[in-house]
């Protein structure tokens, strides 16, 4: 008697777990993967596009950042907002990664949209650089390369 | 003939005179009136006014009397069933803990107990707590197959908490290998999506180290199953994700516009920056919640013992699946009884404090709710320790994500608007709007206020000017007429000089008067510039004192993040465990 009940009680828990795995495989990963923490070659080659390249230079460097997101992520930003070290006047900048662009702010320049709400991220001084997509959310990343999301 | 004609044309005109005065002050005593009905018009308003407030104050003050007395009602209502329905489980309750106590003392004889537990067993068809001791009766009184035979129904009613019921005591006599496999059936008879609230319960009495260190490996395994096999899922993760959001919206801090009064007054920033201050406050009120938690040393109860009667206790005293229907409706009206009435404020209460008295839980949840709300699951500080310790990467990315929040949420431009609403002066000279950003230097900022109060001020001081051209006219005409008529006989020359006279003195006068109101105003507009650019002086000063106040309050995030670093690593039970094991042979003390 006793050892039915068990059995039965074990089964729904196997069963549950086969439904478990069946979420997973649909959306579990995705999610979970374009969490994973950015690594130290990212932030490199992210600091060394604010660094005065030439246009081509900076058009590789940012198709490799895309590949990287692609493959490591599975999804690529539409550009980066990070605190700029050029100097006065320019306090931070904007990386677009599809038309590689740099662009420079001082602190009275207005932004564009959706890159605007990051500038007062970055400003805390708390994140490496704030990742922009196309939806319009913001995930910044903190300097040990945990993404907030 | 015409003389006479002209006087009774003068006589006439001087009666058209006499009535034209007479419509005029007739009509000025009409105006007079009007505005004192219009005066009364808006005081009758305003009482009409007050009247509606202190009417829907009343309606709002009857609806929560009438909602306190009915819930009040309903509380005796629900009382009344839970005593007539499950007053019996109430009896066993008592029995199981009586029955417990004798088997400690001796004193009690067999054939009592017997009695009692098989009088249960009929009153109370459906309790599994009932068959639990006879069992315990055949169990001490060694009669191996009645015991068998009750236990199984027991087990039948309730695998759980039988397994669990079963554990602890025989944990308690010292049996150390059957508790543990007591424990092991409990522990498979858990479905981890549906958990009861005892399982809280078990969490404490790993966390007071009940079962040894054996059992603490078991359960550990056991429980890592559980969460990686519920982790599978996003969602669940998100929910408690959102668990732990909900916690730290309660440390957001309050409105500080008493700090910046200036500030709140003339910027429309405001909202979002007090929004911003608070919310970064929070920080501050984590770390001295949480910090002191990390930091313990749990000392493990003198006697586990002690613990494990704690928490035979509590399961026994428990209240069934069955009662809790009734129980939530009882909490439901007593939340309506302790808001005054106020339903909202009721639902939201239960909204956040429903979930320990809620049906089942997931394993996650159980977690969650252990770390946050403890007292209503009644586990220990220890346990709320662990549990904090099992859910840190929730709490931190919980965190994390509420610091981007307010983050992005900080205004990029400080603005000041001064416009007619910012002084009475303002209002008064219907001060154009003006707008200055605080990016701007502040010498900057004060010189164009100046100037726009000066831009604004000059038509009104214009209006006082004295309008001597047009004033002119009249005397210089009639002068100039009289002048013509002395060509004719010289008395008009005479009259001339004197009308020209008296008429250039009148409007001297007229003009000295409007040169010393226009002073007045001037002097009161000069008073209000400087009024205003006190208010930007003081309000600039606050935007420095609020950047600072914010960005300690933010830099503050990075210690909470430290803390909960400390406390994953801090609530791991092994050490407490590993001092303390369990003691075997007779136990010597009684059941309270």
């Amino acid at each position: 008697m006793e050892f039915e009940r068990r059995r039965r009680v074990e089964t729904r828990i196997e069963a549950r777990a086969v439904a478990a795995d069946k979420d997973r495989q649909l959306f579990g990963p995705a999610v979970r993967r374009s969490r994973g923490p950015r690594h130290a070659g990212l932030f490199e080659a992210v600091r060394r596009l604010d660094a005065g390249l030439d246009a081509a230079t900076r058009a590789q460097l940012a198709e490799w950042i895309r590949a990287e997101y692609a493959n490591e992520f599975g999804d690529v930003p539409l550009g980066m907002f990070a605190v700029c070290h050029l100097g006065p006047p320019f306090v931070d900048h904007r990386l677009d990664l599809w038309q590689s662009i740099v662009e420079h702010y001082a602190p009275a320049d207005t932004v564009p949209e959706p890159f605007a709400r990051a500038r007062m991220m970055v400003r805390s001084g708390a994140y490496e650089f704030v990742e922009v997509y196309a939806s319009g959310e913001l995930k910044p990343v903190l300097k040990d390369g945990t993404v907030v999301a | 003939m015409p003389e006479q004609h002209d006087q009774h044309l003068r006589d006439q005109v001087a009666k058209l005179e006499r009535i034209v005065l007479r419509v005029e002050e007739g009509v000025g005593d009409v105006g007079v009136r009007v505005e004192g009905v219009s005066r009364r018009a808006e005081e009758v308003n305003d009482r009409l006014q007050a009247l509606t407030r202190a009417f829907e104050d009343y309606v709002l003050v009857a609806a929560r009397t009438a909602n306190v007395q009915r819930a009040e009602t309903r509380i005796g209502v629900v009382e009344g069933r839970l005593n007539s329905e499950f007053g019996h489980y109430k009896v066993v309750r008592n029995v199981a803990t009586g029955m417990l106590q004798g088997f400690d003392t001796g004193i009690v004889s067999d054939d009592t107990m017997r009695d009692v537990g098989e009088e249960l067993m009929i009153k109370t068809p459906r309790y599994w707590l009932a068959p639990v001791l006879v069992g315990l009766r055949a169990w001490i009184a060694d009669e191996p197959e009645i015991c068998d035979q009750a236990l199984g129904v027991a087990f039948q009613r309730s695998p759980d908490k039988t397994s669990l019921f079963m554990a602890l005591v025989l944990r308690r006599q010292g049996r150390g290998e059957a508790s543990l496999r007591w424990l092991r059936h409990y522990l498979i008879a858990l479905d981890p999506l549906e958990l009861g609230r005892e399982f809280a319960m078990v969490l404490e009495s790993i966390s007071q180290g009940a079962f040894g260190p054996a059992g603490v490996a078991m359960v550990q395994e056991r429980l890592d199953e559980w969460r990686s096999q519920l982790l599978r899922d996003e969602s669940r993760e998100q929910a408690q994700i959102d668990r732990w959001r909900a916690e730290l919206e309660r440390h957001v801090g309050s409105s500080s516009a008493d700090r910046f009064p200036r500030l709140a007054a003339i910027s429309p920033q405001w909202p979002q920056m007090d929004e911003a201050l608070a919310r970064a406050a929070a920080h501050g009120s984590l770390i001295d919640a949480y910090a002191t938690m990390a930091g313990e040393v749990h000392v493990p109860p003198a006697r586990v013992e002690d613990h494990v009667d704690d928490i035979l206790d509590q399961l026994v005293r428990g209240y069934d699946d069955e009662e809790l229907p009734l129980r939530r409706e009882h909490a439901e009206h007593q939340a309506v009884v302790d808001n005054g009435g106020d339903l909202d404020a009721a639902r939201h209460a239960l909204d956040t404090d429903l979930l320990a008295l809620d049906r089942t839980h997931d394993y996650l949840t159980i977690q969650s709710e252990s770390a946050l709300n403890p007292g209503k699951l009644g586990v220990s500080r220890a346990t709320q320790r662990m549990a904090v310790s099992s859910c840190h990467a929730w709490f931190d990315r919980a965190h994390a994500l509420y610091t981007r929040d307010y983050r992005g949420g900080v205004p990029g431009d400080v603005r000041a608007v001064f416009d007619q609403t910012h002084t009475l002066a303002g209002a008064v000279f219907r001060l154009p709007s003006w707008t200055g950003s605080f990016a701007t230097p502040m010498d900057e900022l004060e010189r164009d206020l100046a100037a726009h109060w000066r831009r604004a001020a000059q038509p009104f001081l214009a209006s006082f000017d004295f309008p001597w051209t047009r004033r002119l006219i009249l005397p210089v005409a009639v002068t100039a007429g009289l002048a013509l008529c002395a060509f004719q006989h010289l008395g008009f020359l005479l009259a001339a000089v004197i009308v020209g006279g008296v008429w250039a003195l009148v409007l001297w006068s007229q003009s000295q008067t409007a040169e010393q109101r226009r002073e007045a105003a001037r002097k009161q507009l000069q008073s209000a510039e400087q009024d205003s650019l006190r208010q930007l002086r003081g309000a600039g000063a606050e935007v420095v004192d609020w950047s600072t106040a914010f960005r300690q309050a933010d830099q503050r995030e990075q210690e909470v993040r430290a803390v909960i670093a400390d406390l994953a690593t801090a609530g791991v039970p092994t050490a407490a465990h590993e001092r303390r094991r369990t003691e075997t042979g007779t136990p010597d003390r009684s059941y309270t």
